[in-house]
């Protein structure tokens, strides 16, 4: 009964946040005015993993505390393909992954091309929101820039979940014009949250939907409380605990 | 189907990921990252058949699911690594008489030293009888219907990351799909993702190649469009009419949380504390590293404790602690079962996957969890069954079909784990050799003789590059180094096999050295690449 008690107490939040969540819908925000958030990839640097990945890893644990010199990198990879592109990826329901190469001689001409702007022109990312359109270049529901430095060749740029981009790497002039020179992918990234979408043959109260949600990331009332919000409830599931090797390292 | 399913209230899936990658070092003596595999056969997949074998021969009803992914497989059936093994054996068996020696009237340690010794001897005499080929276990327990197996990638590819080029997906899909049919003699009914990755569309390339059903982490189906009627608790069928079935978190989460988990109980073993750093140099020197760099024997003493003072390990208590472990697990599915007949109407199932190797390398005692839950399954209850998820497809055929939502096991649930600062800058190298291995395919249909060698070699070189545990390993930290030689080499030889093959002249001696090295897939098809 406790099992039973505890669970509908926890459908109930998670209720209301999937009610006060359906009435943000559509989710189309204008990204315009947005303060732009972005990360270059130094801010991201060694993974923090879950226990679940810590666990995974000691397959790998032979438990060397001395790395032995025997592995050494007999080869090197080149440092570019000799190609004008940019590749988008996506991390998450939050960010995604952008790399990039232009060949010399695309610089050159764009520099030709610009004359003196090129010197004061900044190297840029236009970021469209493409999400459930046929993007032509001049069609996109939303856009914002980031300035980058070109020579990190690559770079992490936060998005909203469940929307489609593409993004273009160019040069922003003082005059706010953008000049695009190599055109990405586009990708999706995934919903943080369960969809709105309802099948009628299969429908289901929210109510319910929420009782089976919370079983179904385990019912520690002790996450929820803390985390409140369906979308991070789960985003954290798989890295719902602290460090097993720590823990057992310092037990 | 031989079982009556339809006096249950609901169903367990047990899903055992069983992956390594393809490790495999003739040109040195010593090779520290080939231990992953002889560890893995010693602590895991020997003490799994052991289970096996045991239940079959007690006439225990049990149905598994066994990912084993065709980087091991191949690894497990290579005459080399074979030879390897077996000798390794043999020193941790002549390491145990001496142990016995050594621990001789010493009343805590004696019994554990006579208990590793007679394990490795019982383990030897498993690798003999099925002649050093244990894939072969496993195949017999598959056509005895207790196990099913899947395939995973054929170099356990994280997928979401190379969407950019799908070919690379389908050949991934593809080379596990016909190495699978090669060893077992059939199709394969189902596929792990690697990593759990999923991205919307890549169940087309499963159903391309016949497979039923794939599995997700729990917001991969919880956030499907449409909303699921059932969550994670029934299948849903993607667009494609594959069907994907979604992880329980509380299930695992009794696994693998150092909160809630088992395994991190006093009683069990402690995995840090091994004799390969506690003994005196001189003693323990033929039996580390090669280069005399210390390193796990397997030979571990001591329990977790929950303090740094760590006590003698007692099997005794430990074993009793893993049939109580097993006993609140099978207790906490049946009332979650219960819960969720009533919520649903609908039988529901539960899917708990694990990587393989958390039982018995890590978790010194969970063969003897698993088998504990097994037989208490099939005699103490009767609300639960073990089901396959083919099993399931049969019984309820009928599922809504929605599309799940990209998603992956790993940390924070989507590609960070594999896309970070420590690893990002492989995909331009990873997206640039797939690109170029489709040009190749389209451009070279047909052909043969050294260039077809060299084309089949090239997907193989970009095939072992793909494997997600390079980027896993840079982003955790331990191996890196090696983790970096190995992207790059194979980046590299498929680099210079692209500009031979473009350039009409091939260095045969070159190619046959590398055909050696990376022996993999012998009977690979460049072409499944276009």
């Amino acid at each position: 009964m406790r099992y039973i008690k505890k669970i509908k107490n926890l459908a109930k939040k998670i209720l209301t946040n999937l009610r006060s969540k359906r009435k943000n819908i559509p989710r189309k925000k204008s990204l315009k005015s947005e303060k732009i958030k972005f990360a270059p990839r130094r801010e991201i640097e060694k993974a923090k993993i879950s226990s679940q990945s810590e666990i995974s890893s000691a397959k790998f644990d032979t438990e060397i505390r001395h790395m032995p010199q025997t592995v050494t990198v007999g080869e090197t990879l080149p440092v570019g393909y000799g190609d004008d592109i940019i590749i988008i990826q996506v991390r998450d329901p939050w960010w995604i992954h952008s790399y990039w190469e232009l060949r010399q001689d695309t610089i050159e001409r764009v520099k030709r091309n610009l004359g003196t702007d090129f010197e004061v022109a900044k190297w840029a990312l236009r970021v469209f929101d493409v999400s459930y359109i046929d993007f032509k270049g001049g069609n996109a529901n939303s856009f914002f820039d980031i300035e980058v430095d070109y020579s990190a060749r690559n770079w992490y740029i936060c998005v909203l979940s469940g929307r489609s981009y593409i993004v273009d790497l160019g040069l922003k002039l003082p005059n706010g014009n953008f000049i695009t020179i190599v055109r990405s992918n586009c990708v999706t990234t995934p919903l943080d949250g369960p969809s709105w979408i309802i099948d009628e043959a299969w429908l289901i109260p929210d109510e319910e939907f929420s009782q089976i949600y919370t079983v179904g990331f385990g019912s520690s009332p002790r996450l929820v409380k803390k985390k409140g919000k369906i979308g991070e409830f789960i985003i954290s599931s798989p890295g719902f605990v602290s460090s097993f090797i720590g823990k057992r390292k310092s037990a | 189907m031989t079982r009556d399913y339809e006096k249950y209230k609901g169903y367990l899936c047990i899903v055992l990921h069983s992956h390594l990658p393809y490790v495999r070092h003739p040109e040195y003596e010593y090779f520290l990252e080939e231990d992953w595999l002889y560890e893995a056969i010693s602590e895991t997949y020997i003490p799994l058949i052991m289970v096996f074998d045991k239940l079959i021969e007690d006439g225990v009803d049990f149905r598994i699911t066994m990912s084993l992914s065709p980087t091991l497989i191949s690894m497990l059936q290579d005459d080399f690594l074979k030879t390897r093994y077996s000798k390794h054996l043999d020193r941790l068996i002549e390491l145990g008489h001496k142990e016995v020696e050594r621990t001789r009237g010493e009343a805590a340690f004696s019994p554990l030293a006579t208990m590793y010794l007679n394990r490795f001897l019982k383990i030897r005499s498993i690798y003999q009888r099925y002649n050093g080929d244990i894939v072969l276990a496993f195949k017999k327990f598959q056509d005895l219907g207790k196990v099913e197996i899947i395939t995973t990638g054929a170099t356990h590819g994280f997928f979401p990351l190379m969407d950019v080029c799908r070919q690379s997906v389908r050949a991934q899909v593809k080379v596990a799909v016909q190495h699978y049919e090669r060893v077992f003699g059939r199709k394969p009914e189902g596929i792990w993702l690697p990593e759990c990755g999923y991205h919307p569309g890549h169940d087309e390339i499963l159903k391309e190649a016949g497979l039923k059903y794939f599995f997700v982490d729990s917001h991969g189906i919880f956030h499907a469009v449409p909303r699921p009627r059932y969550g994670v608790f029934a299948p849903v069928y993607c667009k494609s009419g594959v069907a994907c079935f979604g992880r329980d978190i509380e299930s695992s989460k009794q696994v693998w949380s150092s909160i809630e988990g088992y395994p991190g109980d006093y009683y069990y073993r402690e995995f840090y504390r091994d004799i390969g750093f506690d003994l005196d140099f001189d003693y323990i020197r033929p039996y580390i590293q090669a280069n005399g760099y210390r390193k796990n024997t397997g030979y571990k003493y001591y329990r977790i404790t929950g303090s740094e003072d760590k006590q003698p390990y007692e099997p005794q208590k430990a074993i009793e602690k893993a049939a109580e472990h097993a006993g609140n697990f099978m207790f906490n599915r049946e009332k979650q079962v219960e819960y969720l007949y009533s919520l649903l109407g609908r039988k529901p199932i539960i899917v708990a996957p694990y990587d393989t190797e958390l039982f018995g390398h890590w978790w010194f005692e969970g063969p003897n969890w698993l088998d504990f839950l097994i037989r208490k399954i099939a005699y103490d209850q009767k609300n639960i069954a073990l089901i396959t998820a083919s099993e399931y497809l049969q019984l309820y055929p009928r599922n809504q079909v929605a599309t799940p939502s990209f998603s992956s096991w790993g940390w924070k649930g989507y590609s960070e784990v594999w896309l970070q600062g420590s690893n990002d800058w492989i995909y331009r190298h990873l997206h640039k050799a797939s690109w170029r291995m489709s040009e190749l395919a389209r451009k070279y249909n047909s052909t043969n003789g050294l260039i077809k060698r060299a084309l089949n070699q090239a997907l193989r070189e970009l095939l072992l590059a793909q494997s997600s545990d390079w980027a896993f390993i840079m982003a955790t930290g331990t191996h890196v180094e090696y983790a970096k030689k190995r992207i790059t080499e194979h980046i590299a030889r498929f680099n210079r096999l692209y500009e031979e093959i473009n350039s009409g002249f091939i260095d045969e001696n070159w190619l046959s050295t590398i055909e050696q090295k990376d022996n993999i897939f012998p009977d690979i098809d460049y072409r499944v690449h276009q």
